[in-house]
């Protein structure tokens, strides 16, 4: 039997414990896990029975020959050059949404990953959550007619406390960034990835800590799709959920919180509410299947099963960019109170940058 | 002075177990210990502590264990960072450290700390306040060598701590509302540290059963293995999640504990009643005892012990108290008698170990529904 798969983690903060239980539900290995300072790093390797390493350390972790596979879930600013030196190394990379804070880093990574001939797995959980994949088959299948809009809402009470996530040097934006990466990529997934040629309108609302705290955004998707989504520091408890409106029906996934308020819900123009059955939902007591409700499980395996068959995964760095790319064009949006088509957005602006300067 | 040494004590963490137990029994033993420093995740609940104690408040927990100022250190932090503080504590050379219970989260990370330990000669004790407690040590000075045992249960339904703390003391809480991250990371390290034990497949429930017996069943395991003696094997377990499976409140562990010569009944469950229900029977040929322990936040009250034996062929009842004893002065006691007279620690980290040992098979056990 081959040895496991081994995995390193850039990045100690609460999501590498989804990745880490998601990890070994896989029956990969996390081997060694770097964290900015030499504390965070020994306490969370201590949990996680991982080598600790600090950023200041990461040229020996990612060259590590039990290391295969690294996952990059750094600080937004860091994305880029954390991807960059464990592509470097010759190891496939698994890297946090949003990709990177600029067009122009995240298309750099995926360059250095096709130059090396390493795999990008984009990690958008959503997409591979059994509810979310559900969803999708049947809006595939017309469930709802032909689609005329998705409605996309994705909020809690905001990132912990005194955390990079509030300062936009750090996360590059707010709530639109952070959580609006999820909003847009899981509702334009859900109805078959259309391009999307333009937002329409956006609005920000600016939190004391100088991010945006709440965040709605309008964009135009191929086929006159409408694609109206919401991201939120400021709700009151966490809540994410996504609506699909089609000329037959209206299909309505809540995802979270998660496993227990899953639902799937499909009521025709005509006829009454339907429940649809959740894959997997008979495991949502076991924590595996807790990790796979909210989609760690599948995407690990996916990833890992991608890089190992030289295969492109279904959410890779190309869907990174697609998502900087519409996060950006919604800063920029915001800011100059107009719609923005997506090829006027500079790729080398930061997305609190795009907002605020053009804001009067 | 008369010879004796007043010990400098750095409280780590100014948490309910620090200010209603901790600090009262060192204020209680002021010829040996003073309050010399203290730190909190949040400053001011430490300069609060600080100010009724007369400490120094201390921004960081890795300066205070370093601060030349102190002697030994008490680690009342959140579990999961028990194994970090006392780490840090071994390898500044304090002369001792007290570690809350449970000493980390699961036996490896437990072997971290019994390995520094002995590598740098510092005794790391760990605070069983059971162990402790007037009731066990009588009970243990009359039974004498562990064994023998044909039966025994060992039992503790215990009422929220929090409905106690109010009797005992004015708590110093946090400012603000609880930052929801905190408990959910707290959540997500017992998650870790479970499934490494119990694999990823474990049921959530086997989760908060896993934190029920390393947070209340722990308390009675080390009490339970200082009767017992070895070898001594869990036979079976079981977790009765209550009417809300995943709340700690209403839920239940029993297990099955066998020696050679008999066998142990272990129950502990959080209750949903403020009623303390905590104590032990345990029983061999010619000889029964029996054991109530008060609340713990409730320290006015001795722990108390009967004992039964044959005399003149009569049956010979005996009954003990200590007024003013609780596990936790005797722990600090003893402490004193390790820095002050090199006797050898009663709960070190390396016997801890085997705790942690235990608190593993009893929950793999009751996930597996196997021994």
């Amino acid at each position: 039997m081959a040895a496991a798969v081994g995995v390193a983690f850039i990045g100690a903060g609460f999501i590498a414990y989804m990745h880490n239980l998601a990890v070994r539900a896989h029956g990969a290995r996390l081997v060694a896990m770097a964290s900015q300072t030499r504390r965070t790093a020994e306490h969370r390797a201590r949990i996680f029975g991982a080598e600790p390493y600090t950023f200041d350390e990461l040229e020996a972790m990612v060259t590590r020959p039990d290391v295969d596979v690294v996952f990059v879930m750094s600080p937004n600013a860091l994305h880029a050059t954390h991807a960059t030196a464990a592509i470097a190394a010759g190891k496939h990379v698994v890297i946090e949404k949003p990709m990177a804070l600029t067009v122009a880093d995240a298309e750099g990574i995926v360059a250095a990953a096709h130059r090396r001939t390493v795999g990008i797995g984009y990690a958008e959980n959503q997409v591979f959550s059994p509810i979310a994949v559900q969803a999708r088959e049947l809006v595939t299948a017309g469930a709802v007619g032909r689609v005329r809009r998705v409605v996309g809402f994705c909020g809690h009470g905001g990132p912990p406390a005194r955390t990079w996530f509030w300062d936009p040097k750090w996360a590059g934006g707010g709530a639109q960034f952070d959580l609006g990466s999820h909003t847009v990529a899981t509702a334009l997934d859900l109805v078959g990835l259309p391009d999307v040629e333009a937002v329409e309108r956006a609005r920000l609302v600016e939190h004391p800590s100088g991010i945006d705290g709440r965040a709605e955004a309008m964009l135009i998707a191929a086929g006159g799709i409408e694609v109206d989504v919401t991201s939120s520091f400021v709700e009151a408890s966490e809540a994410m959920w996504y609506e699909v409106h089609g000329d037959a029906g209206v299909l309505r996934m809540t995802l979270s919180p998660a496993p227990f308020a899953q639902q799937l819900t499909l009521t025709p123009t005509s006829g009454t509410p339907r429940d649809i059955d959740i894959p997997h939902r008979a495991e949502i007591m076991q924590v595996s299947g807790f990790v796979r409700s909210m989609g760690y499980l599948d995407q690990v395996s996916h990833f890992l099963e991608c890089f190992a068959t030289s295969r492109t995964p279904r959410q890779s760095g190309a869907d990174g960019v697609r998502v900087v790319r519409i996060l950006l064009g919604i800063y920029l949006a915001a800011g100059r109170g107009r719609s923005v088509r997506l090829d006027e957005v500079p790729t080398d602006r930061l997305p609190i940058d795009l907002w605020k300067s053009q804001r009067r | 002075m008369g010879g004796t040494e007043v010990l400098r004590v750095g409280i780590v963490g100014c948490g309910l177990a620090t200010q209603s137990l901790h600090v009262p029994a060192l204020q209680s033993l002021a010829a040996s210990y003073r309050i010399a420093a203290v730190t909190d995740a949040n400053e001011a609940v430490a300069a609060a502590v600080a100010a009724r104690t007369g400490a120094r408040a201390l921004a960081d927990a890795f300066r205070l264990v370093e601060d030349p100022e102190v002697d030994v250190v008490v680690i009342c932090t959140p579990d999961a960072f028990h194994l970090d503080h006392a780490l840090a504590a071994c390898e500044a050379r304090r002369r001792a450290v007290l570690v809350e219970k449970p000493m980390s989260l699961n036996a490896r990370m437990g072997r971290l700390l019994a390995e520094t330990a002995a590598r740098t000669g510092v005794p790391v004790l760990v605070n069983y306040p059971h162990v402790y407690d007037f009731a066990t040590q009588r009970i243990r000075e009359v039974w004498g060598v562990p064994g023998n045992v044909t039966s025994g249960e060992f039992h503790c339904f215990l009422g929220s701590n929090d409905d106690y703390i109010g009797d005992s003391i004015q708590l110093i809480r946090p400012p603000g509302p609880p930052e929801p991250w905190v408990g959910m990371t707290a959540q997500l390290d017992l998650a870790t540290a479970a499934t490494e034990v119990l694999g990823v497949a474990a049921d959530v429930t086997a989760v908060v059963g896993y934190g029920i017996v390393l947070g209340l069943t722990i308390h009675d395991i080390p009490v339970l293995r200082r009767f017992a003696g070895d070898p001594l094997t869990v036979a079976h377990a079981r977790f009765r999640p209550g009417p809300t499976p995943l709340d700690i409140v209403g839920f239940g562990v029993d297990a099955v504990l066998e020696t050679p010569s008999g066998t142990l009944i272990l129950q502990s469950e959080f209750s949903p009643l403020k009623r303390t229900d905590w104590g032990f029977r345990i029983r061999r040929p010619d000889l029964q005892a029996e054991a109530h322990f008060p609340t713990t936040f409730a320290p006015a009250a001795p722990s108390r012990c009967s004992v039964w034996g044959a005399e003149a062929g009569a049956t010979r009842e005996q009954r003990y108290t200590d007024f003013y004893e609780t596990g936790f002065r005797r722990a600090w006691r003893h402490l004193y008698d390790v820095v002050g007279h090199g006797a050898s620690p009663e709960t070190p980290a390396s016997d801890a170990v085997r705790d942690l040992e235990f608190v593993e098979a009893i929950a793999a056990a009751a996930s597996s529904g196997r021994a």
